[in-house]
């Protein structure tokens, strides 16, 4: 105790010799980290000082990039996930969907419910992918004659509402971001190759789980709902992917993936999504009964 | 505690109590030694960090993620490997959940190379083993290492920044070639060895 009563007292100098110890440290590690470390730059002269402190600081002006030639411009999708756009999927108006909605039966069937190979279900599907896809059409970022004619001829606004009211038809496509939790039990010894993409992914090949994105457990902005999706729908959008003849996911999501795989498991990955519709995920039950 | 009084002369301590000097003297010896060691440690740091140009990267450039897609230097197109006039190479990559594009990086051996890095939604890691590559990719801002691989020869790079529930999947691998394997190219052409 009459040490500790000492510690505030004149006399003590470890007070001192902290406070220079810190000081010390702390005028090494600024001297060495903006006058030392950052001065040398591999495959470039050496910065002299006053360049360095700015740029570990980021104050420099000259550091953009080369103005080298670049190729031309081609922009995988016109959207971007800014809030301006979030906004306008938000804005969505569900009646007004639903008149718009008229048009899709033919192909899309009654309230969204695909029968046909050709055209995906759409009940269920989150807004934002279909906002997106829609606009992908109508810019001719994705190709599809009917598709395309089709969103021509559909506002922004006129997307946004149909889209909410199809994604509002809860009975089919499980919704996406609600539905967080990750199914467990599986891993990359999971034998079946399609459970073992969906759920684990080849970590080899770079193939995340397809689950990450396209849930349950994960999600990613403009990635649709595939449990209980058309199973050939499903192949001919992974081949497309893979040949490079849909262009439309932003920086590659899904391309790259889809290189990856071969024939047989884009088989095997859409008949187990397209079985899903039989036997839905333990996750969602109760989430989609049986088609009528 | 309170029964040790420095002031009174001091009575011969009971068993198994250590003089006050020798406390001192040992806590000395080893403060001596943890600034030793601190001071080893810093000259570690310092000397491989000059000597390999392992520093941290102290680039900062700033960048809107949302829109890289649309245009400017992150665009599409534009990613892969550029050779600049002077023989020096710049690649450029984007890190997002989770896929690094390319996917597959062909470069010279012996060139000097810019990695150029941005992410367009969470913070992702770009490590090159057996190299002074390593950096976090931020969203918001664009990471530039330099590098020049002396040895041809595959460099796996999985994401080393936890990234979410796919990160294990996320993984890229650069492939330095011999020279005569890279053809020369225009100044306007990226080149990768992703799969097409």
């Amino acid at each position: 105790m009459a040490r500790d009563r000492n510690t505030v007292s004149p006399i003590n100098p470890w007070p001192k010799v902290a406070w220079a110890l810190v000081a010390g440290v702390a005028v090494i590690s600024i001297g060495l980290g903006f006058g030392v470390l950052s001065r040398y730059q591999q495959n470039d002269p050496t910065l002299d000082l006053w360049s360095a402190i700015c740029r570990g600081l980021g104050l420099n002006a000259d550091i953009a990039p080369a103005k080298e030639s670049e190729p031309a411009l081609r922009t995988p999708s016109r959207i971007a996930w800014t809030t301006h756009t979030l906004d306008q999927v938000s804005a969505g108006d569900v009646r007004h969907g639903s008149f718009i909605a008229m048009n899709c039966v033919a192909c899309h069937g009654q309230n969204g419910l695909s029968k046909s190979t050709v055209a995906p279900t759409l009940a269920g599907m989150d807004a934002a992918a279909i906002f997106k896809q829609l606009d992908d059409f109508r810019f001719g970022k994705r190709t599809s004659g009917v598709m395309e004619a089709i969103a021509k001829t559909l506002s922004v606004r006129d997307s946004a509402d149909v889209a909410a009211y199809l994604a509002a038809q809860k009975d089919r496509l499980p919704p996406l971001p609600p539905a967080r939790i990750p199914e467990s039990g599986h891993g990359p010894r999971e034998s079946d190759p399609a459970k073992r993409l969906v759920y684990a992914g080849d970590p080899r090949r770079g193939i995340a789980p397809c689950s990450s994105c396209h849930g349950p457990g994960g999600y990613k902005l403009g990635a649709p709902a595939l449990h209980g999706q058309q199973a050939a729908y499903i192949e001919r959008q992974l081949a497309s992917f893979a040949q490079g003849l849909r262009q439309n996911d932003i920086f590659e999501q899904m391309r790259v993936i889809a290189r990856q795989l071969t024939t047989d498991e884009m088989q095997a990955l859409a008949a187990f999504y397209a079985g899903a519709l039989q036997s839905p995920p333990t996750t969602h039950a109760g989430a989609h009964e049986d088609a009528p | 505690m309170a029964e040790i009084d420095t002031k009174s002369p001091s009575p011969p301590l009971p068993d198994g109590i250590i003089p006050e000097e020798a406390i001192t003297r040992a806590e000395n010896r080893w403060l001596a030694i943890m600034l030793g060691m601190l001071g080893v440690m810093i000259a570690v740091i310092v000397v491989t960090g000059v000597s390999n140009s392992l520093h941290p990267p102290s680039n900062v450039e700033t960048i809107d993620p949302v829109t890289l897609h649309l245009g400017g230097e992150f665009a599409e197109n534009n990613l892969g490997t550029a050779v600049d006039p002077d023989a020096s190479v710049t690649v450029r990559l984007i890190a997002e959940q989770y896929a690094f594009v390319p996917d597959c990086t062909r470069i010279p051996v012996g060139a000097p190379v810019k990695f150029r890095l941005t992410s367009t939604d969470v913070i992702h890691g770009f490590l090159l083993p057996a190299t002074n590559v390593n950096t976090m990719v931020v969203p918001g801002f664009i990471a530039e290492v330099r590098t020049t691989f002396s040895r041809p020869g595959v460099y796996n790079m999985p994401c080393n920044e936890f990234c979410g529930y796919g990160h294990h999947g996320m993984s890229a691998r650069v492939e330095v070639v011999p020279s005569e394997q890279f053809p020369p190219q225009d100044a306007a052409e990226r080149t990768s060895c992703a799969k097409q």
